[in-house]
């Protein structure tokens, strides 16, 4: 295996593992009174995640897939899968690191001061940065599938 | 970090997401109808999305740093986080409508 390879690997399973973690957030989220330390320890782990996710998914990205897997695709059966898919997942993913950063802050805060408007709150900012990811890693699914 | 500091962090943090979802969806739609933009950011940072990712860290980064300064509490930062929600969905979806209606030659 080679470089490129490692990068595509890690950038799908660290991507994959932070969308599961913040799919657990959002589910402590929505108990009555979940563990916060616990939960901040998560949502930290996912927000490391989507940045390892997000760097190696810069090198793969640059280096190999325009070059080498857009023309595959864009020149195939679905030329949509990229045209549609891959330019809405590529640019909606920058979108979620920031999301995570912010969950994790306002987990902080919850850790101190259980308000239960806020937690409602921060409960819907957690459902939508697991909808947005789900989103990405499906549309990566569907690309990877195009690739004839 | 005490409770304050928390605070005013994380309203800091909720508005570089707003920031940053809208620098995203005008950079992306911007550089697709207006290719001198998209030109521009690859010739500064080797490919148009290095230039986006590198963009919205320095946004997000400037945000936190200029907005942690102002005072901040509960009610206002929950408030914030309803406009990080509905400003994420909307730069997502208007990229998403976007290349559908690019695609479909619509645009």
């Amino acid at each position: 295996m080679n470089l490129l390879t490692y990068a595509l690997i890690t950038h799908v399973i660290s991507g994959v593992i932070a969308i599961g973690l913040i799919h657990l957030v959002f589910m402590h989220l929505i108990k009555k009174s979940p563990n916060w330390r616990y939960l901040s320890a998560v949502s930290l782990s996912s927000v490391i995640l989507f940045l390892v996710s997000w760097v190696t998914s810069a090198f793969y990205y640059v280096t190999y897939y325009g070059k080498s897997v857009k023309p595959k695709i864009v020149e195939g059966p679905y030329p949509w899968a990229h045209q549609i898919f891959m330019e809405a997942k590529e640019h909606i993913f920058i979108l979620i690191p920031f999301l995570a950063i912010s969950l994790y802050l306002c987990i902080k805060i919850l850790e101190k001061n259980q308000d239960d408007r806020f937690k409602k709150a921060v409960s819907i900012l957690a459902l939508i940065a697991l909808i947005l990811g789900t989103f990405v890693a499906g549309a990566g699914i569907l690309v990877s599938g195009a690739v004839r | 970090m005490n409770e304050e500091k928390i605070l005013r962090l994380t309203k800091a943090s909720l508005e570089g997401v707003i920031l940053v979802s809208i620098l995203i969806a005008s950079l992306t739609i911007g550089g697709e109808l207006y290719s001198p933009l998209k030109d521009f950011l690859k010739n500064t940072f080797m490919h148009h999305w290095l230039g986006k990712s590198y963009l919205s860290v320095a946004l997000f980064l400037l945000i936190l740093f200029v907005r942690f300064f102002s005072k901040s509490d509960l009610k206002k930062i929950s408030r914030t986080v309803y406009l990080a929600v509905v400003f994420s969905l909307v730069s997502s979806l208007s990229m998403m409508g976007f290349f559908v209606a690019h695609t479909f030659h619509l645009i």
